[in-house]
């Protein structure tokens, strides 16, 4: 992304969107942590933070990161708590699910959902679209207004169960008015994680059973499987 | 003993005193408005815990960008960190 940011200049608005997948369990606190950053200015450092660390989020590690990016932070732990912070990342997630989003990443050129991996698929679908936007500029049309036109002519979202009436889905969720219903409700802490059953049975291995390894290994794995 | 059939214009006095039925009257509905209003209050509350986004809240405002406003061209990700 910092490629194509670098690539068109001013050409080209980068806009980051939360969408916590309900199966990523750190995902959501690891959003509304960086939604707490921003009340400071510090999206993008916190961003970093969370990135480089992705493999081991932890709740009880952001308010040292927020140390460490320069944020007042007990500033941030009061912010992290605050139900119009929580609100922002989960009315964005909400607009996803309205526009149709249902994984991540999901990205959306002037309204329109694109599906690129490389940065020359990116480069190809901006490259075009540049030239659709400019050729809607004149003398009544400014830049603004042109983009504008091109999200309302973007094809809506026609998943039947959150399909916009009138079809400019894009544009009424997420530049107009957009109203969605959002919870801003503290995220629970995470259940514990299930005991390790301490059960020891004794799995019989007899005789011409299909096996890999010495007899006398010192651990035995024993498989009970089928092969659908 | 032959009845006496009542004509019909004429009331039978209550035992209960007007100004009594007045009164309770009064304390129903005055019962009844503290009542509804008891019930607002508790809907007003329960409504905290599901917020409906206001129409100055576009999710474009407040969505962190690098970029001009101006761009011709915004490239928008939904995404999370995990």
């Amino acid at each position: 992304m910092e490629e194509l940011t670098e690539h068109y200049g001013d050409q080209l608005r980068l806009e980051y969107h939360h969408y916590p997948l309900g199966f990523h369990k750190a995902a959501e606190p690891a959003a509304i942590a960086s939604a707490a950053a921003q009340k400071q200015g510090k999206f993008w450092e916190m961003a970093h933070k969370l990135y480089d660390n992705y493999k081991e989020l932890n709740t009880a590690d952001y308010a040292a990161y927020a140390a460490e990016i320069g944020l007042d932070v007990e500033q941030f732990k009061k912010d992290f708590e605050d139900p119009e912070v929580i609100g922002l990342v989960r009315r964005d997630k909400a607009v996803g699910d309205k526009i149709g989003v249902r994984g991540t990443p999901s990205m959306f050129v002037n309204g329109r959902r694109i599906s690129g991996r490389t940065l020359d698929d990116f480069k190809g679908i901006i490259d075009a679209e540049l030239a659709a936007t400019k050729a809607l500029i004149n003398k009544q049309t400014d830049v603004k207004a042109a983009v504008r036109k091109r999200m309302e002519a973007a094809p809506p979202n026609t998943d039947p169960k959150n399909a916009f009436p009138g079809g400019k889905t894009y544009l009424s969720y997420v530049i107009d008015d957009g109203k969605v219903e959002f919870s801003t409700e503290a995220t629970p802490p995470p259940p514990p994680p299930p005991p390790v059953p301490k059960t020891v049975f004794n799995a019989v291995v007899n005789e011409g059973d299909p096996i890999k390894g010495p007899k006398d290994a010192l651990v035995t794995i024993v498989e009970v499987s089928d092969f659908q | 003993m032959a009845r006496v059939r009542r004509p019909s214009n004429i009331s039978v006095a209550s035992k209960t005193p007007k100004a009594f039925i007045y009164i309770a009257v009064a304390v129903i509905a005055v019962a009844g408005y503290f009542i509804v209003q008891h019930n607002k209050g508790g809907e007003a509350e329960n409504s905290e815990e599901t917020a409906v986004a206001s129409t100055d809240r576009s999710s474009a405002l407040y969505a962190p960008a690098i970029g001009p406003e101006d761009a011709p061209v915004v490239f928008a990700k939904w995404t999370d960190f995990q």
